[in-house]
């Protein structure tokens, strides 16, 4: 994995995840699975996967059909999402950079 | 190594999804836009009154007052459950003319009322209260629906 990049963010829908959270105060589990256009269990093992990193916390109020599932991005995760961002915008600023060292 | 086509359909991805707050969004619901007419026919009420109307009307007041910050409470919490994904943070420039626009129509129209209250009375400032709020608020709903149209053209 290239230096400044998360592997655990950079799968295109855990990055398109991390950034809707970032930019929301929290995200119900519908709106998440709709926008990332997943299955509720491929939403749930991934959301677990960061929230067992700390960049995401899990809440789950109620029980049964009534529960309601939402995430939040936690300040470890915001972080980590700026600093992957950042990276990739570094990763294609150097484009030109890379194309023209000589090689070898 | 990715290619730079690659690396920008990934940032792009994450620009859609980072606006996907401000962008999908639930309908208000029909009650809504006469809703708020309602709340600036309650102003128009409250500036309207004469002074010294007594004893009844300063209870009356505070208690409209109470109301009044209890209601735009109310909805905006109601709000927050309904949109799925409720937007933090710095929005986006086109959402940030929309909030803008709503800013300056909401003080104005609230100082109009006061004024139309303070020379033409109750019987006129509440129901042009109520109409102009009414539509005022039907109107921004257009506004913003613009606003956000033009964010999901910039962020495809």
């Amino acid at each position: 994995m290239i230096a400044g990049l998360d592997p655990l963010i950079h799968p295109p829908k855990r990055l398109a995840a991390m950034a809707l959270l970032a930019h929301a105060q929290s995200v119900d589990f519908p709106f998440l699975r709709d926008h990332l256009q997943v299955s509720d269990s491929d939403l749930s093992k991934q959301m677990s996967a960061l929230a067992a990193a700390g960049y995401v916390r899990i809440d789950k109020q109620g029980r049964g059909r009534g529960s309601v599932t939402t995430f939040r991005i936690t300040k470890d995760g915001r972080r980590a999402y700026r600093a992957h961002r950042q990276a990739l915008q570094d990763l294609l600023d150097q484009v030109p950079a890379r194309i023209d060292q000589p090689p070898g | 190594m990715e290619s730079d086509d690659e690396l920008n359909e990934q940032l792009r991805m994450a620009d859609r999804a980072a606006v996907a707050p401000y962008v999908e969004y639930p309908k208000d619901p029909w009650w809504a836009a006469p809703g708020f007419g309602v709340y600036c026919a309650v102003w128009a009420v409250l500036v309207g009154l004469p002074d010294g109307a007594g004893r009844a009307w300063e209870i009356a007041t505070v208690v409209l007052m109470i109301v009044m910050v209890a209601f735009l409470g109310a909805y905006f919490g109601y709000q927050r459950r309904r949109w799925g994904a409720f937007p933090r943070g710095k929005p986006p420039r086109e959402i940030a003319v929309a909030y803008f626009a709503w800013l300056v129509y909401f003080l104005t129209f609230m100082g109009v009322v006061w004024v139309a209250a303070e020379q033409w009375g109750l019987v006129f400032a509440v129901p042009f209260a109520f109409l102009g709020g009414t539509a005022g608020f039907w109107v921004y709903g257009l506004v913003y629906e613009r606003a956000a149209g033009r964010l999901r053209r910039r962020v495809a």
